[in-house]
């Protein structure tokens, strides 16, 4: 009997099966300049936002805008709502002529300053149930490091439509937080409190098509960690909810999957996401973008940071923020110092001694580099 | 006295022969080539006997027949020349020279055996007594002169059996040397081949067992037994392609033979012996990723290749998602790839067939094998049922630790557990000379867990019986059943609302005959029928646990039958021409109880275009597709040492995976052929030119190929392919080409032996269509995913000692092609990026370099146990080898990531027993 007994295969180092993620910039020498059309009208009374721009080359990081162009949306009873240009491509509506109406269609019309003309699809204004509640919980990530834990707040939200109509939704949410400087210069303390506002900039979709009832439930929203400065004092977020059309959601699916969700070993073939906007003359000259039409539905929430675990360690942001205090220093020394790139901060006296501060940077007494220092009118008093 | 006489005037001519030069001196090899090179003859002897010997004569003698008495005189090893210029040689005993058929004719002698007892003193076997040989020892008299026909041809057939297990050894080659001519044994190491009557020098073939050469006297029609014993001694070398000889000689086109033995000996990741990956560096076959699933062949993909497994074809070939193949290396004798010239008996796929055999089981006695590697532990047993008539093997596999997802960085992936085991059983039954049965089984599972959350279950499971039955020595016929099942179970409890399960699963069941008639030794027919009913439940989706708001969904199953029935008929026209040409006739019919959607015609199939929606009750056929494959291969012999072969084949396919990712994973969908898919039809035609130099030592190669596929299917942008009720709205048609150069050096055997393999390949697709949805690339040919040009494989095994050899593998191949974005833009205030021609750019070019010692510990076969080790590294430069580049667009800015999966070089060491 001959046979094969494979006893023991043994290690003597594997290091690693290494799936290894690294930064890669291809140079990509070719460039498709197309117009971009962002365009949202909704059932609230505010000026709505018609954003034309060129697409960049992928390098670039600020977009040329579409000037001059002439911009109108029409309903399906004939109305003829012209939209005003306001510089950088934007182009603006007027509330007291148009507000939108849940269960009209709509179309936009635009006509560049090169002479061609643009058109969506009809799309109906659809209706979009309340919130049902927007909460969260103190959660903790894992990291790349096995070691490490990344603590901080899990936003959720629910929502369901009786009527069974919506299926399809997306958000949008405004943060809104306060944070301090690390230093108040004496005599200008409006500069050390300040609140900073920021627009999501995620793909945020979710469907019911598959469930039972037309429900989302426990959705989780942003991940607020502790290594920003978002939960140092107290935060806020605002959403708004959208409906979707099955179109909008398909359009929206596919921008999700081929910008934020490659790198697994099994990534889908990236392909044009094309909206629902077409040249009117030569249907094979490609636009990007949509125009969108949903009814909105709105929720607040604050994240206290005494809500939080006591022991939450919160990045303030300015970990870089250094002081340096000199002692009745001669106009040489001052000089010295701001030469060598300290900012003064302040100066005061104390038992005859007289003290200069000076700190590396504007930006670690003065907030408004990083925010506005103007309470929101919104904001709550109890924290005063 | 008269024998002798008749004998003396025949190879008195060739007794006459002179040798013209003095050749004392020579080692006796030497002298064999001389003569050879200048007299009409071939000498056919073993050279462990002559190995020592110095030729020395006295110079005055020229006569070759006198110069052979008197080099070979004294040791006792003695010759034979016969009419047509060979010199047989024999050791210990002389060969009595005489046995001419037709000499006997007019003896009419009746009782032969006692004739040829009194004159050969040789062992003579006929129909009725069947005698097994296991070594060339001496000549052997077949069959019986008084049953001589006058066709002047008889047929000698057998089995061909491992000497130690009884196993039937597959794919020897059985070659008459005279003659040049064989043919090979077939799964139950059954041969049969028809050749004149008279002596004949027939050699016996096999990857690491002891070649076998018989002298024989064929009389009449007569068994001849073969049991082949192992070299034990000598260290395999990497045997992968076609058999010996058979690169000029035989007929195929396109086909490369792995033996699992040979794989062994490559460097292999984490000590898994993987005989997929040992098929990625044969020319022509090649994968979009280290780590992904599936193989292309030829330019096809990957739901293009027919995967056999004892006949049961084998839906998903990969475990843990691709990292290692589902077919354990321990209970495989041998695969086939056919890349072109697909025998008719073969159909379904478009591009290749992939043909696995299993082992038969020991039939003698017990034994056991085991293993233990990085990545998995095995066990197979193998032993009689009936001794010496059944036998069974049972081979399971399975891997004991998550450590390798374990290593991985991304936390979802460190949180995932996965397991897989495979588990293979054969059952085989020689009834009597002419019945044997046949009863395999297999099983492979996959268990993932990822995140902690959604788990993953995917198998196969196979079974399929097969009889054998020899109507006589020139009918043969096998009749199978098969079933096979591939099935999936994806599941999320994490959130009790969403709690979900969602199933997929397979069927097919087969019927198959296939005949194999034997007309004369030059001519064979092959027929048969094969009927196969799918099965398909595309999807059920439904929750689970009272919480769960999911709706229930499950499509509606999908039935389809495929009936072929073939003909094929192989002919040697002469010695320089061979020709095959067959006929498969395929029909599919799409059955109900299905709806089936029609969508308005010169319209975009979008669902809002659905023109009609039928119903179609239970056994209806709802649409028949039909038609001929056409299989050619020819085959013009140009010189002693070259051929030229061509083919054309077609190839019609019914079913097929839906995947639009890149790499194919366990979860895609498989869609059958129905009234909006039509089926997928590929021609291919394949020329190849083939030398071998050195005498047959080195084989070269030159193939090249076209192939046309139409109605590839190809996808929609954000194609929804699972639990879609409109799957056909989400598919494009599209049409495929492909062409390419294989070109292929290889050293068979000697220190240093392997081969250097060079492919250039390109691979297009194109999607056109009136609607710009329906349009891939504004409708122009474009590189597929796997069209990688250039691609280079070296395989070198070098012997320093008998103990110790190297092995190396170095892979080229141009990158794959890749999709960058065009233009990047603004829009709800995030950075996206905008993409329009696909695979317009490549990811860097693929290199990498593997290098395996083997140790031999101990060499005498009269130990007990031999042990061996095996240090592999695999990418030893630890070169970056790119999968993938992608981009994500994240909070202010849009980046991009090159993604790798073997980063480092992985080394192993294994250590290997045997009894």
């Amino acid at each position: 009997m001959r046979r094969f007994l494979q006893l023991i295969a043994f290690i003597v180092s594997a290091w690693c099966l290494c799936t290894c993620v690294e930064p890669f910039n291809p140079d990509i020498p070719k460039y498709d300049n197309i117009l971009v059309v962002d365009g949202m009208i909704t059932d609230l009374e505010e000026p709505y936002y018609i954003d034309l721009t060129r697409t960049m080359p992928y390098e670039d990081i600020d977009p040329d805008r579409e000037l001059g162009a002439e911009v109108i949306v029409t309903d399906d009873q004939s109305n003829v709502y012209e939209f005003t240009e306001t510089g950088r491509g934007r182009y603006v509506s007027d509330p007291s002529e148009f507000r939108g109406e849940i269960g009209r269609n709509y179309q936009l019309h635009i006509i560049t300053s090169d002479g061609n003309e643009f058109e969506s699809e009809w799309i109906e204004l659809r209706n979009v149930p309340e919130i049902d509640s927007l909460y969260w919980t103190f959660e903790e990530k894992e990291t790349n490091d096995p070691d490490e834990m990344i603590q901080g707040v899990q936003m959720y939200l629910s929502t369901e439509d009786p009527e069974n109509d919506t299926w399809y939704y997306r958000w949008e949410w405004i943060e809104t937080w306060e944070f301090t400087t690390p230093f108040m210069a004496a005599g200008r303390p409006t500069l050390h409190e300040c609140w900073k506002t920021e627009n999501s900039n995620d793909i945020e979709i979710a469907t019911s098509r598959h469930l039972s009832v037309d429900a989302i439930k426990n959705h989780p929203l942003a991940f607020i960690s502790q290594k920003t400065n978002r939960l140092g004092i107290m935060y806020s977020m605002f959403v708004r909810q959208y409906s979707l059309s099955p179109e909008a959601y398909s359009f929206w699916k596919q921008l999700q999957d081929i910008n934020q969700k490659m790198g697994t070993l099994f990534d889908p073939t990236p392909m044009a996401v094309l909206g629902n906007i077409h040249n009117v003359d030569d249907p094979d000259i490609p636009v990007l973008g949509y125009f969108q039409a949903s009814a909105v539905s709105t929720r607040r929430i604050f994240v206290d940071r005494s809500d939080l675990p006591v022991d939450l360690v919160v990045s303030t942001g300015y970990e870089y923020c250094e002081i340096m205090i000199l002692e009745d220093p001669t106009q040489i020394q001052i000089d010295d110092v701001i030469r060598d790139g300290w900012v003064f901060l302040d100066t005061y006296t104390f038992i005859g001694i007289t003290y200069y501060r000076f700190t590396n940077a504007q930006s670690c007494y003065d907030c408004t580099a990083e925010g506005v220092n103007k309470m929101p009118s919104w904001w709550p008093d109890s924290k005063k | 006295m008269i024998l002798l006489l008749y004998t003396g005037i025949i190879s008195s001519q060739i007794n006459d022969l002179t040798v013209p030069e003095n050749l004392n001196g020579l080692p006796f090899n030497e002298f064999v080539s001389k003569v050879e090179a200048r007299l009409p003859v071939r000498f056919y002897y073993d050279t462990a006997w002559t190995n020592p010997i110095i030729i020395e004569y006295p110079s005055q003698i020229t006569s070759l027949t006198e110069i052979l008495k008197a080099v070979l005189q004294g040791r006792k090893i003695y010759h034979y020349i016969d009419s047509e210029g060979n010199i047989f040689l024999t050791k210990d005993f002389p060969v009595n020279a005489n046995l001419s058929p037709g000499f006997f004719e007019k003896l009419e002698i009746s009782d032969i055996d006692s004739f040829i007892s009194n004159y050969a003193g040789d062992r003579t076997l006929d129909n009725e007594t069947t005698e097994s040989i296991t070594d060339d020892e001496r000549i052997i008299n077949l069959g019986q002169s008084s049953r001589s026909k006058p066709s002047g041809e008889a047929i000698i057939s057998g089995y061909i059996t491992d000497a130690e297990t009884g196993e039937a050894v597959i794919g020897a080659v059985v070659y008459i040397e005279d003659l040049e001519m064989g043919v090979v044994s077939d799964i139950d190491g059954y041969y049969v081949i028809s050749i004149p009557q008279g002596p004949h020098m027939l050699s016996f073939r096999f990857l690491g067992k002891k070649e076998i050469h018989q002298p024989v006297n064929l009389y009449s029609d007569g068994n001849l037994n073969i049991e082949m014993r192992e070299k034990i001694t000598q260290l395999r070398g990497v045997e992968i392609v076609a058999d010996r000889d058979k690169n000029v000689a035989g007929l195929q086109i396109g086909l490369a033979k792995i033996d699992v033995k040979s794989i062994r000996e490559l460097p292999a990741v984490m000590g898994e012996v993987d005989i997929i990956k040992a098929a990625l560096l044969l020319p022509g076959v090649q994968t979009v990723g280290e780590g992904a699933s599936g193989f292309n062949v030829r330019g096809g993909s990957t739901d293009q290749n027919l995967i056999l497994i004892n006949n049961a074809p084998v839906f998903n070939s990969s475990h843990l998602f691709g990292f290692f193949s589902v077919f354990n290396p321990d209970v495989i004798t041998e695969l086939k790839l056919y890349k072109s010239g697909i025998p008719a008996g073969y159909g379904g796929r478009i591009s290749s067939v992939f043909d696995i055999v299993t082992k038969t089981g020991n039939n003698k006695k017990f034994s056991a094998v085991g293993g233990i590697s990085p990545v998995t532990g095995r066990l197979t047993i193998e032993g009689p049922i009936i001794r010496e008539k059944a036998s069974f093997i049972i081979g399971g596999r399975t891997t004991y630790s998550d450590w390798i997802l374990n290593r991985l960085k991304s936390p979802s992936i460190r949180n995932s557990d996965a397991s897989f085991y495979d588990l293979n059983a054969h059952m085989n039954y020689n009834i009597n000379k002419n019945n044997s049965l046949d009863i395999s089984g297999y099983i492979s599972h996959d268990y993932f867990r990822l995140n902690s959350d959604t788990t993953y279950n995917y198998s196969n499971r196979n079974a399929s019986v097969l009889f054998k039955h020899l109507f006589n020595e020139k009918l043969i016929g096998t009749f199978s059943g098969i079933y096979s099942y591939y099935d999936y179970r994806i599941e999320s409890r994490k959130e009790p609302v969403y709690a979900y399960e969602m199933t997929f699963g397979i069927r097919d069941i087969e019927f198959k005959s296939d005949f194999t008639w034997f007309l004369r030794y030059n001519h064979k027919i092959n027929f048969g029928t094969s009927s196969v009913w799918y099965l398909l439940e595309p999807g059920d989706f439904y929750g689970i646990g009272e919480e769960s708001i999911i709706a229930p969904l499950k499509l509606e199953s999908e039935r389809g039958m495929e009936h072929s029935i073939y003909l094929a008929d192989e002919y040697t026209i002469s010695q320089r021409i061979s020709l095959y040409a067959g006929l498969r006739l395929s029909s599919f019919f799409y059955m109900g109880p299905k709806t089936v959607y029609s969508y308005y015609e010169n319209m975009a199939r979008e669902t809002y275009n659905i023109s009609d929606t039928t119903i179609y009750g239970k056994g209806t056929v709802i649409t028949p597709y039909m038609g001929p494959e056409f299989r050619f291969s020819a085959r013009y012999q140009t010189g002693a040492n070259s051929s030229l072969k061509i083919s054309y084949n077609r190839m019609r396919q019914y079913l097929h995976m839906m995947s639009n990712t890149t790499a194919i994973s366990p979860t895609d969908t498989w869609k059958l052929s129905d009234p909006n898919i039509r089926p997928q039809v590929g021609d291919q035609v394949a020329l190849g030119f083939y030398y071998d130099l050195y005498r047959n030592s080195i084989e070269t190669s030159l193939e090249v190929y076209y192939k046309h596929i139409n109605d590839i299917i190809e996808y929609k942008g954000g194609a929804e392919l699972l639990l879609n009720r409109n799957i056909e709205t989400d598919l494009i048609n599209g049409k495929g080409q492909a062409y390419g150069l294989e070109l292929m050096v290889r050293k068979k055997s000697g220190r240093l032996n392997g081969w250097i393999g060079y492919t250039y390949s390109r691979t297009w697709i194109r999607a056109s269509s009136n609607y710009p949805e329906e349009r891939i690339n504004n409708g122009d040919y474009f590189p597929a995913n796997y069209d990688m040009p250039h691609d280079l494989t070296i395989v070198g095994n070098y012997k320093f000692s008998r103990r110790f050899s190297i092995s190396s593998t170095y892979v080229y191949n141009t990158g794959r092609p890749i999709t960058y974005p065009v233009a990047k833009y603004k829009f709800r205030n995030k950075l996206l990026l905008h993409y329009t021609s696909r695979n317009e750019y490549r990811i860097p070019d693929y290199l990498r370099w593997d290098i395996s010692v083997n140790l031999e510990a101990n060499l005498r076969s009269d130990k007990l146990a031999h042990s061996s080790w095996s240090l592999s590294a695999y990418n030893v430069t630890g070169r970056d080898n790119v999968y993938s580049i992608y981009f994500i667009s994240g909070e202010r800015k849009v980046s991009g990531y090159k993604l790798s999966v073997f980063s480092r070089p992985i080394i192993t060491l294994t250590y290997n027993f045997k009894f």
